[in-house]
């Protein structure tokens, strides 16, 4: 009777075969990480790796600190007090998030450092670097935006001091400041505004763009540091 | 393609599927799927752009605030007094900041506290006004002695009814020869007033 099933670890292999002839999911996962690098790479080529981490950490953390918090002038504050001193490790959700996003700025900078250090922002890889620095632009729209997410005094003067340096642009910055504020000073609609950008428009926006990222850095490979001694093969740049 | 050749005439040149046609059947799917794809993006960019934008430059509700009687022993002239007042119905968030210097029986200036050069909040310190953020000073009539403000102090505006003075909304002002004078436009802090760097920084709304 055993002669008619197949081994066991065939039988556990099923679902995943399944999946495999049906999306081809399996292959594209080992083809992304098991692509060849150059052999003298190292720690430093792992900050990008290291930055999605924390993006997907903040994206999680946000999505909590969602279900409990309320983007309101009256209740805004109320709730991330209740957050952060009655809910369960709600201190936890939001500390990681709160020093997460430092982190993240942290990473980025290091990062960015790192692709312009060692020149691998060059011929063919620009447009990787032009998504980054998108990406950067875009991070740091979340962090001016989660800011005032809080709304204690320093958020809100804070976020006053941001937008008014928004408006020392010529021509467009006070309409971007009006933008920003929904009207010429902070209000009811400052806050969902910015809960709205900081929650959905950019975190989408910074998704997309680390796709895109991936995509070119998988299809042009990783460069080798400056210093590399090895032999260039044939269709290196 | 065959059965077209024997047929010659114009009429051919309206079938798509004729190598010769005006358009092509691919062409002309192609141009009208990019077409309306553009409409539809269109008629969604609009609502969008509009429900952004719109509420943003929107006139804003001001309302006359009640600073209590004109005759308020309070208001001394040669000093300003600070009043903590509610411009709108947010509460909390419609808190301002005002000092009142009385000129005469039923004349006043009242100064916003507003810094002008990026919105923190300036305290008065008997011979000037002083910001805590960047530093800024002003003299006793708003004007800017140092620091990064471009422009003096707000003032606002006021009216006496039954002898109680209201404050209205704050205006832009200007340095004109040492001397403070209003305009009738709001321009957030920043934003300098007056000449080619006024015309550079346009009020929105």
């Amino acid at each position: 009777m055993s002669t008619l099933l197949p081994p066991p670890k065939e039988i556990a292999m099923m679902p995943v075969d399944w999946v495999e002839e049906r999306s081809g999911a399996i292959s594209f996962g080992k083809f992304m990480l098991f692509r060849n690098v150059p052999k003298d790479i190292s720690w430093l080529q792992t900050l990008g790796s290291a930055l999605i981490t924390v993006f997907i950490l903040q994206a999680t953390t946000g999505i909590l600190l969602a279900m409990y918090y309320q983007p309101n002038p009256d209740t805004a504050w109320m709730t991330i007090q209740w957050i952060t001193n009655e809910a369960t490790l709600g201190w936890l959700v939001r500390g990681m998030h709160k020093w997460g996003s430092s982190v993240m700025v942290v990473l980025l900078f290091l990062h960015m450092g790192r692709t312009f250090l060692f020149g691998a922002y060059k011929y063919p890889r620009e447009m990787t670097w032009i998504t980054g620095a998108i990406i950067f632009i875009l991070v740091m729209g979340m962090s001016f935006t989660g800011y005032l997410l809080v709304f204690d005094e320093r958020a809100y003067w804070a976020t006053i001091v941001g937008v008014n340096i928004n408006g020392t642009a010529p021509i467009l910055g006070p309409a971007l400041s009006y933008i920003l504020m929904v009207g010429p000073e902070i209000g009811t609609h400052t806050l969902s505004r910015f809960y709205s950008l900081h929650m959905l428009v950019l975190p989408s926006a910074i998704g997309g763009l680390i796709f895109l990222h991936m995509l070119l850095v998988v299809r042009l490979g990783v460069t080798s540091p400056p210093w590399s001694r090895m032999e260039p093969t044939e269709g290196d740049v | 393609m065959a059965k077209n050749t024997d047929k010659a005439g114009a009429s051919s040149y309206g079938d798509p599927a004729d190598p010769r046609a005006i358009i092509s059947r691919s062409k002309f799917l192609t141009g009208a799927t990019v077409g309306l794809g553009g409409l539809i993006g269109v008629a969604i960019a609009v609502p969008v752009v509009g429900f952004v934008l719109g509420p943003a430059f929107a006139t804003e509700d001001w309302y006359w605030a009640s600073f209590g009687p004109a005759d308020n022993k309070d208001f001394k002239e040669g000093t300003y007094e600070p009043v903590v007042f509610e411009r709108g119905k947010l509460g909390e968030l419609d808190r301002r900041v005002a000092y009142v210097r009385r000129d005469g029986a039923e004349e006043f200036t009242i100064i916003s506290n507003v810094c002008m050069h990026l919105g923190c909040p300036v305290q008065f310190k008997s011979t000037n006004f002083a910001c805590p953020c960047h530093g800024g000073q002003y003299d006793t009539e708003g004007i800017v002695t140092a620091g990064p403000p471009v422009r003096p102090l707000n003032r606002f505006e006021y009216k006496v009814e039954d002898g109680t003075l209201y404050v209205g909304r704050p205006f832009a002002t200007q340095d004109v020869d040492g001397k403070v004078v209003m305009t009738d436009t709001f321009k957030l802090p920043g934003a300098p007033v007056g000449g080619l760097l006024g015309w550079l920084y346009p009020s929105p709304a």
